[in-house]
């Protein structure tokens, strides 16, 4: 309503300077943007369906689920599906683990990229063209061509047999390091800029870099400001629309992995694991829902989807202003 | 010595200054002349000085010259004699001079006899003082020498490692530190890339056993040969990918860029629009819809069709359209298009970030400029934003394949999936995922390949 009240607007505000012979036109240009609004509705009817769905199913009661009167507003509002969905998905424990994977390799991510993103936009060094080429090819390759072999090195990690050198000293107990089942796993690449997605990151951070006005720079050099000294006092305090589109990217990437958190950390209860396996844990646990209807449990997983993508969408809604309006000055286009 | 140095110095100034000194002495004699006008010049340009002079001379008579010349030769002669008058005094000083310096026998008596009148002990004192003196003296000539000789070399080696540091150029300082920034991220790549994909491919290329580690024998393509041949669904699930990606990758460009187009433009709530536009990228990824998809109404709820509740059926659509006397080929695709739908839009969500983000990008003195001259939006659209966001429709088309292949809910990568966990077929699995591999890469340099060739004929 509140977009055609804009269009109004606006044909008012043009009927002001247009003369009388202009209607035709007016009118035109009036059904033109009201048929623009509609599309821009429908399709954001279509992105919030599923949400909205999912959230109508989560705070109804099993009997509404056979009504078929109702289709989005419950006749029997409840928030219980929300209590059994906490219990089922162990919701605090599979938070913490979840948040401290993604929330940790997010931070180490946004900064190692950044260094490496920078090192790529401004300075010259041989072979610096391969490397990038290099960084193209991370993006390219699908995960599972490496994931097998990364996860037996996981599971014995001994990169330049330092922890053969560590067992030799009687540090360790083993001659190899075991990654698999700790944050290990995921905060090790993330040092190295080397986690999810990150080739990705690297190169939004060389574009961004790139379009950075080199003069700033250069007067920072001429000051005497050291390269480490001037990229964090220069380029960082700078560079925050790139820094807010990596994490967001980063952090939400990291929170919808279903791929590589169920296989590195296979004991540790996380959300995607939990919610992946909700169903046929639902159908195990206690007595209660086993044999029932399998629609009977649709306002139950409904609940599980709401609370796993809350914390997303919150952290979303905050950002999203900065986001949105950032995305130009961010230079991901280059 | 001085003697025949000053004869010599004579003889040349006799060629060398005769004429000028002459042609000084005419121009003291001539009243006309500017006598500081002709030492400054002789001084300055002596070339000169004598060429005018010798014009001078040309204009006097012989007697003149001749009487000049007498002056002149006596006026040397007086300067010889003094200098040899001034030499013959100072040798006899400094023989005076010597002669002062040496004693006298009878001083010399004199101080013998002091000598004697010293007692032996005192003499001892005198000569071990004087040993010790000399010793003294000995060593700190030494030590200056050790002394010079250090510091020289400290010195040499000073302006040496001088020299490096002004050696190690800016250029080469800045790509040292370039490097360095590089650094985390090479050594990530080289622990958690590359190595991994080697052993992937050594898998590939052999049997592997996984107990406790792994053991490889190599058996050749044997893998490749059993996931081509073999294998009943890899090349199904491979061809199914792909006709999908054929299909997904118009549609998601023509539609990101149409709704990049509608959210560039100003009208209220627009952030708002902007923010359901991007909320696919934040919730679309993985577990919602494998959950939505493990309790099998996956296709139900995307279509809209959720068992109590119908909002749009497809079905339904396809007979309203084909009552309607349409083509039922159009029909067929309009159908697919709608049942897309709703992938389409939720896989589009950064191609539309992107595209919106190369329309800011343009600058708005451009529309302007078109509105001025009377543009409608369509030539608008087709002259001014098309050109400015072409370069990003590659990037898209790339980034679209990418994010295709590269999602775990594809076919092809689940069966890898399923190799690995399930049959632990890690060889098997690792030629699968290579093959796929190169897949992308033709497709990808197919892109680029066609981009080519467009931007080439179009220049």
């Amino acid at each position: 309503m509140q977009i055609i009240k804009a269009f109004k607007h606006q044909f008012g505000a043009n009927r002001k300077k247009a003369d009388s012979r202009m209607w035709a036109y007016m009118l035109a240009k009036f059904i033109a943007n009201l048929s623009i609004a509609l599309i821009l509705i429908g399709l954001s009817y279509i992105i919030l369906y599923p949400l909205i769905y999912s959230i109508s199913q989560a705070v109804r009661t099993q009997s509404d689920m056979y009504d078929t009167t109702i289709i989005f507003i419950p006749k029997h509002f409840t928030l219980e599906n929300f209590k059994t969905a906490w219990t089922v998905l162990d919701f605090p424990t599979a938070l913490k683990n979840t948040f401290n994977i993604s929330f940790w390799s997010t931070i180490l991510q946004v900064c190692s990229c950044a260094l490496a993103g920078y090192g790529f936009a401004r300075f010259k060094f041989r072979g610096k063209n391969l490397l990038f080429f290099l960084v193209l090819l991370t993006i390219i390759v699908p995960p599972s061509t490496i994931m097998a072999p990364l996860y037996t090195s996981f599971r014995q990690f001994d990169p330049l047999y330092v922890a053969t050198a560590m067992n030799a000293f009687g540090w360790i107990s083993e001659p190899y390091l075991e990654l698999t089942d700790s944050l290990w796993s995921f905060i090790l690449p993330a040092f190295f800029a080397s986690g999810l997605k990150s080739g990705l990151f690297v190169f939004v951070y060389r574009q961004f870099f790139q379009g950075f006005p080199k003069e700033l720079e250069e007067a920072a050099y001429i000051d005497g400001c050291g390269s480490m000294k001037t990229f964090l006092r220069i380029l960082v305090p700078n560079a925050v629309p790139a820094f807010t589109t990596v994490f967001l990217f980063c952090i939400v990437w990291y929170w919808n992995d279903y791929y590589t958190v169920p296989m590195f950390v296979p004991n540790m209860d996380t959300l995607p694991s939990m919610l992946g396996n909700m169903h046929s844990n639902m159908t195990t646990y206690g007595g209660a829902f086993r044999g029932m209807d399998t629609i009977a449990l649709y306002p139950i997983l409904r609940a599980g989807i709401v609370l796993y993508i809350s914390p997303l969408l919150i952290t979303f809604i905050i950002l999203q202003r900065k986001f949105t309006e950032s995305i130009a000055r961010s230079g991901i286009v280059g | 010595m001085s003697k025949q140095v000053e004869q010599m110095n004579n003889e040349n100034l006799e060629a060398q200054v005769e004429v000028t000194e002459i042609a000084e002495e005419v121009v003291e004699r001539d009243p006309d002349y500017n006598k500081k006008i002709a030492a400054t010049l002789s001084r300055q340009n002596p070339k000169r000085a004598r060429e005018i002079a010798k014009e001078r001379l040309a204009q006097m008579s012989p007697e003149q010259i001749a009487a000049l010349r007498a002056a002149k030769i006596a006026k040397l002669e007086a300067i010889k004699a003094a200098a040899l008058a001034a030499e013959a005094e100072a040798e006899r000083l400094r023989m005076e001079a010597i002669s002062k310096k040496q004693l006298s026998d009878e001083q010399k008596a004199q101080l013998v006899e002091q000598l004697s009148q010293l007692s032996p002990e005192q003499l001892d004192a005198v000569r071990e003082n004087r040993a010790a003196k000399a010793e003294r003296d000995a060593r700190l000539a030494e030590l200056t020498e050790v002394k010079n000789e250090k510091k020289a070399p400290a010195k040499a080696k000073k302006k040496a490692s001088n020299k490096k540091k002004h050696s190690i150029s800016y250029e080469s300082k800045q790509s040292f530190v370039g490097f360095m920034f590089v650094l985390p991220w090479f050594i990530g790549f080289l622990l958690f890339f590359a190595v991994p994909c080697f052993q992937s491919l050594m898998f590939s290329f052999s049997n592997v056993s996984v107990f406790d580690g792994y053991a490889c024998t190599w058996n050749n393509f044997d893998n490749y040969k059993e996931i081509l041949t073999g294998d009943a669904i890899f090349l199904k699930n491979l061809t199914s990918t792909l006709t999908n990606l054929a299909i997904n990758v118009p549609i998601i460009l023509i539609f990101s860029l149409f709704v990049a187009v509608l959210l560039n433009r100003k009208f209220k709530g627009r952030g708002l629009v902007r923010a359901i536009f991007f909320l696919p990228v934040i919730v679309t990824t993985g577990v919602v819809m494998t959950t939505f998809n493990s309790t099998g109404d996956a296709s139900a709820v995307m279509a809209g069709n959720v068992g109590n509740g119908v909002l749009f059926e497809v079905a339904n659509a396809a007979e309203f359209l084909g009552e309607l006397g349409l083509n039922e080929k159009l029909t067929e695709y309009m159908t697919m298009v709608a049942d897309r739908i709703f992938d389409v839009v939720w896989d589009s969500g950064i191609q539309i970030l992107l595209f919106l983000a190369a329309l800011q990008g343009i600058s708005p003195s451009l529309y302007e400029a078109s509105d001025v001259e009377g543009a409608t939006a369509w030539e608008t659209f087709w002259l001014i934003t098309f050109p400015n966001v072409a370069p990003i429709i590659l990037v898209n088309i790339v980034y679209t394949i990418v994010d295709t292949f590269g999602d775990t809910d594809n076919a092809v990568l689940k069966q890898i999936n399923s190799l690995v966990n399930v049959t632990f077929n890690f060889g098997g699995a690792a030629a699968a995922s290579w093959i796929f591999f190169l897949t992308i890469m033709a497709i990808i340099g197919a892109v680029f390949g066609i981009f080519k060739l467009l931007t080439w004929k179009s220049q």
